[in-house]
């Protein structure tokens, strides 16, 4: 299972790559390989404020369809528009091509409670 | 599992569990005047009793010759439909969708949702739905969840029902349907779409033929609705399609209707299936279950269920559908139905029934009191015919002579008295026809 040490996690299988004032956001390795093939995944728009924990994206694999939870507040920046087109990529390259969306985050204090590698390990 | 009756030990731990004391006081919270006193039901009958029961009752039915459509319609049902869709692996089985113990009903409806797309031209069919009315609604919800818009123009021509079924739907939603009258022609002009269509519109939809029989012009009236970025929802008679343009063809974006036609009996209203297709980049907000085709490990060839996951049973709150029903058993009538005519047959069925109602159109108009509502106008098997004689004598004269006749459009718009709506399918014979002008004649 891969789990990149210099990433920051969630109990809910998302993963956070902080970069300035943005955190890049996907699902680790271990929730694409659990939901299998994913078919098609719906992004959020560009410029939508959101809210840590609440419900940012819909991935959909052939088994069922999943929410995906913003790790952090803040304003969503970009979103990943291959994945219309190929939402494989999810499945194929979970941390780097198949990122979700990066968020332009309002409060670096939501950083701190998520989860490093090593604790996100223990949860699975 | 098995059937496990209960006895009063049961029924009194069950009770308990409720924290009541008896059945009674379960009830309690209805009042009383709202309680049926006694139910009217008579004992058991034994087999010999009910089957002479149903058989007096059965001997009721008049067997009629029918001039009627307005929705449902009278076609011919080859054996071959029944005798595959009886058998018990489709008759039968219940949501028989695990791809590992269903491949035969997988690829029914693979094979079904195929014909579709062929007939209506468009790139994604779903598996079918409950029918042509929720189809249509169905397709007003998909229009106003892809373009976040709220105005949706209806044509007055649409079925009334469908009409009524879109308000339904619609009823409790920020959305607003606005009517489109037809012009003296029968047919929707495109000056009238163009007076109510802006940049708000979600969608405009579109019956041909309409329910006055009419072709409309569907290619003018979806290069309208594609002006201002608005969907195209052609409602369309599946058999019609043999002969006139098909949807894709004028730029639909969906196209729905009722699949009855397609070797589904008439029987009191139902069960008959709603189809839908849409083009591609539509199919993610699609209401309802689509078959793909796959390869398992081996490579082999597979069918599963995809986009599943949209259904309510997994995802109720975010289900694109409340019904999400695949009338299945229907849906492959159909396609025996279709893959039994073949192209070319299929094609000559529709020829038919546009010859046969030509006919009968010709010879009706030119009787005294009678002539055509929509001079001019292109039709498939029905057609308006406008009368100075009295509609409901006519219809009383005809049901004595064993013949359903034409709706009265009374019932469907006040200005339309006078008006009949006739149909005419492949099953009437030249006899019939001719009869039935005889009748009307002297009527």
């Amino acid at each position: 299972m891969n789990i990149p040490a210099d990433l920051k996690y969630t109990k809910t299988h998302e993963w956070v790559k902080v970069e300035g004032n943005k955190a890049k956001v996907g699902i680790t390795d271990f929730a694409q390989h659990e939901i299998t093939d994913v078919v098609h995944v719906e992004l959020p728009e560009i410029g939508r404020t959101v809210k840590k924990n609440q419900p940012a994206a819909v991935v959909e694999s052939v088994k069922s369809a999943f929410d995906i939870y913003t790790p952090v507040s803040g304003k969503i920046a970009e979103v990943n528009e291959d994945l219309s087109g190929a939402p494989e990529l999810i499945n194929n390259s979970p941390y780097e091509k198949g990122y979700l969306f990066t968020v332009e985050f309002s409060d670096a204090e939501e950083l701190a409670n998520l989860l490093s590698a090593e604790d996100y390990k223990k949860t699975i | 599992m098995e059937y496990t009756s209960q006895n009063k030990k049961d029924l009194q731990s069950m009770l308990e569990s409720c924290g009541v004391k008896s059945v009674e006081e379960l009830f309690n919270v209805i009042p009383q005047e709202l309680r049926a006193k006694q139910l009217d039901i008579s004992g058991g009958k034994t087999e010999q009793e009910l089957l002479t029961l149903f058989k007096n009752l059965s001997e009721k039915n008049k067997t009629l010759v029918s001039f009627r459509g307005a929705g449902i319609y009278d076609h011919h049902i080859p054996s071959l439909v029944g005798e595959v869709t009886s058998r018990s692996e489709f008759w039968t089985a219940y949501t028989p969708y695990q791809a590992e113990a269903s491949q035969g009903t997988l690829q029914a409806i693979f094979e079904y949702q195929s014909f579709i797309c062929a007939l209506t031209g468009l790139d994604v069919s779903n598996a079918s739905l409950y029918d042509g009315a929720t189809a249509v609604a169905e397709a007003a919800l998909l229009a106003l969840r892809v373009s976040g818009k709220k105005k949706i123009l209806i044509s007055n021509a649409l079925n009334p029902q469908y009409i009524q079924t879109v308000k339904t739907y619609l009823e409790n939603s920020a959305a607003n349907i606005i009517l489109i009258d037809t012009s003296a022609s029968g047919a929707v002009e495109s000056s009238a779409i163009d007076a109510a269509i802006d940049e708000n519109t979600a969608a405009v939809i579109i019956q041909s033929p309409n329910y006055l029989g009419v072709v409309e012009n569907m290619s003018a009236l979806s290069a309208l609705a594609k002006n201002k970025n608005a969907l195209f929802i052609a409602v369309v008679n599946p058999l019609s399609l043999a002969v006139f343009q098909s949807p894709s063809e004028y730029g639909a974006d969906i196209a729905v209707g009722e699949g009855q036609p397609l070797g589904i009996p008439q029987s009191a209203g139902g069960a008959t299936f709603g189809f839908m297709s849409v083009r591609k980049g539509l199919e993610w907000k699609m209401p309802g279950r689509i078959v793909g085709q796959t390869v398992d490990k081996n490579g082999k060839r597979g069918f599963v269920l995809t986009l599943q996951s949209r259904e309510q049973h997994i995802r109720r709150e975010k289900a694109t559908s409340n019904i999400c029903t695949n009338a299945s058993l229907n849906a492959l009538a159909a396609c025996v139905y279709m893959s039994g005519w073949g192209n070319e047959n299929f094609k000559k069925l529709a020829e038919t029934n546009i010859s046969k109602a030509r006919y009968a159109f010709n010879k009706i108009k030119n009787l005294d009191g009678f002539k055509a509502k929509f001079a001019g106008a292109v039709f498939f098997n029905e057609f308006v015919i406008e009368t100075v004689k009295d509609v409901k004598k006519i219809n009383k004269i005809l049901l004595k002579n064993k013949i359903l006749g034409p709706l009265d459009l009374a019932q469907y718009n006040k200005n339309f008295a006078g008006n009949l709506l006739f149909c005419v399918t492949e099953q009437r014979t030249k006899a019939e026809i001719d009869n039935l002008v005889e009748i009307l004649a002297k009527a």
